[in-house]
């Protein structure tokens, strides 16, 4: 994929050319969006809106890291709504009975993985997933693109916008936290990490 | 440990540090259990999360062509005709175009604000019609709102406004001459659209004489001179800004075409 060709295209109103983009990084951008918010309908929401902003705001592209540009307006876009939400909070009748599910990932259950392994895989993913969501939202979102989607340091700053120290410190904090919060989960954990703990 | 030295871990579990940094925490590792137990309980929860598995997205999210394709248009088809290399020589004229316009606005704009071409000659006019109606023409800058109406009438057509005011002073010789000891020894007869307290003249009337002037003139028995109140010329003053406003517009103009024609080349 030449990506500069693409971009240029899409800065030129090739919407074709933008998806070929969109294909590529959806799912990144997609799972940043799920980690910060920690459902599918908001992360879809954000992902999509970051999107249409990103297209429309393609001119003003000016080279670097496309994938960071991504990442910054999907990130904005998720604490653009979680600052609606705590405006308006609100929780629907559908959501009290909704039961987390596994996502639909044929490698999730693999033929060749027991029920029980499975079961404790699935509820390990649970209690990271808990323990993110208990993160200060400043602190998830280092978490998510450094621990979990792997950016360096340089990259996280670009991304949030921040100074490299400021990334520095607020992900020493969420690490901290986050290690006490799972050592609450001491019997899913991995052998090690209850050794280590 | 204080919060320093944790961030120093965590930048030497992400291989953040410079080899001489690291190798004095290696240093202090060694002797430091405490800190070597954090160490290996930040490097567990990294691998936890670093365990999280990838979500599929639940639909793809690229956009409809038929909402957000920009619609083919004389640019585009021009651009498409003319091929790449020409585009620089096009927006090369586009950007020559756009400055001769700039250009003869510009010089034809500008001398008209500097020589007042449009209103002397009317004050000229004014002045030798008022030698040979033997009328004393008295300018006056900023009439008060409520006589503004007057003041317009007397900014109307020239020559008629001329003609209106001599026929009333001509008509109010005699009221004139009662009226003027009320006025403080204002001996022209002004007609009630004129404010005694008008200030000394300004520039278009450079021929004429001053209310100072004016006021000299009262002890002349005859004949009785018409004074004619002529404001000074808001409409000028007001040209003088809007004149180089219209350029720069026009330029403004002149650049946003240039822009989008470049834009769409």
């Amino acid at each position: 994929m030449d990506q500069d060709a693409l971009i240029h295209d899409a800065q030129r109103g090739d919407v074709e050319a933008y998806n070929a983009l969109v294909l590529h990084y959806q799912n990144q951008v997609y799972n940043v969006a799920y980690r910060i918010m920690g459902d599918p309908d908001s992360a879809s929401d954000a992902t999509q809106e970051a999107f249409i902003s990103a297209y429309k705001a393609l001119n003003r592209f000016r080279g670097g890291s496309f994938k960071s540009w991504l990442l910054r307006i999907v990130t904005n876009a998720c604490y653009d709504e979680l600052r609606r939400r705590k405006r308006r909070p609100s929780s629907s009748l559908e959501a009290l009975y909704v039961v987390d599910e596994a996502p639909d990932d044929p490698s999730l259950s693999s033929s060749s993985e027991s029920p029980e392994h499975y079961t404790q895989r699935m509820e390990l993913q649970q209690a990271i997933a808990d323990c993110l969501q208990s993160l200060p939202e400043d602190q998830r979102v280092v978490a998510v693109l450094s621990d979990v989607q792997g950016l360096s340091y340089n990259e996280v700053a670009e991304v949030v916008g921040v100074a490299l120290g400021t990334i520095k410190s607020r992900l020493s904090r969420s690490r901290a936290k986050l290690r006490d919060c799972l050592q609450g989960f001491g019997e899913l954990l991995p052998a090690e990490f209850r050794q280590d703990s | 440990m204080d919060e320093q030295d944790f961030i120093r871990l965590n930048e030497y579990l992400d291989d953040e540090l410079d080899a001489q940094t690291r190798a004095a925490l290696e240093q202090q590792l060694l002797g430091d259990p405490a800190m070597q137990a954090d160490l290996d309980s930040l490097r567990a929860t990294v691998a936890l999360l670093q365990q999280l598995e990838t979500v599929p997205v639940p639909r793809s999210f690229t956009l409809d062509p038929a909402q957000y394709g920009r619609k083919q248009g004389f640019f585009d088809r021009l651009a498409a005709l003319i091929g790449p290399a020409p585009t620089a020589a096009l927006s090369g004229l586009a950007a020559a175009a756009a400055a001769f316009v700039l250009v003869v606005s510009g010089a034809f704009l500008l001398p008209a604000t500097e020589t007042n071409s449009v209103f002397a000659p009317a004050a000229d006019t004014l002045s030798s019609q008022a030698e040979e109606s033997d009328t004393v023409i008295v300018t006056q800058s900023s009439p008060p709102e409520e006589d503004m109406m007057e003041a317009e009438s007397a900014e109307g057509p020239r020559d008629d406004s001329l003609e209106d005011e001599a026929d009333m002073g001509a008509a109010s010789d005699d009221e004139a001459a009662d009226e003027a000891p009320e006025e403080d020894g204002e001996a022209a007869s002004v007609p009630e659209s004129a404010e005694p307290e008008a200030t000394p003249p300004a520039s278009v009337g450079t021929e004429e004489p001053s209310i100072a002037q004016n006021r000299q003139l009262t002890p002349t028995p005859l004949p009785t001179p018409d004074v004619l109140i002529v404001p000074d010329e808001p409409e000028l003053e007001s040209n003088r800004i809007l004149l180089p406003a219209a350029g720069l517009v026009a330029a403004i103009i002149g650049v946003i075409v240039f822009a989008v024609v470049r834009q769409r080349l």
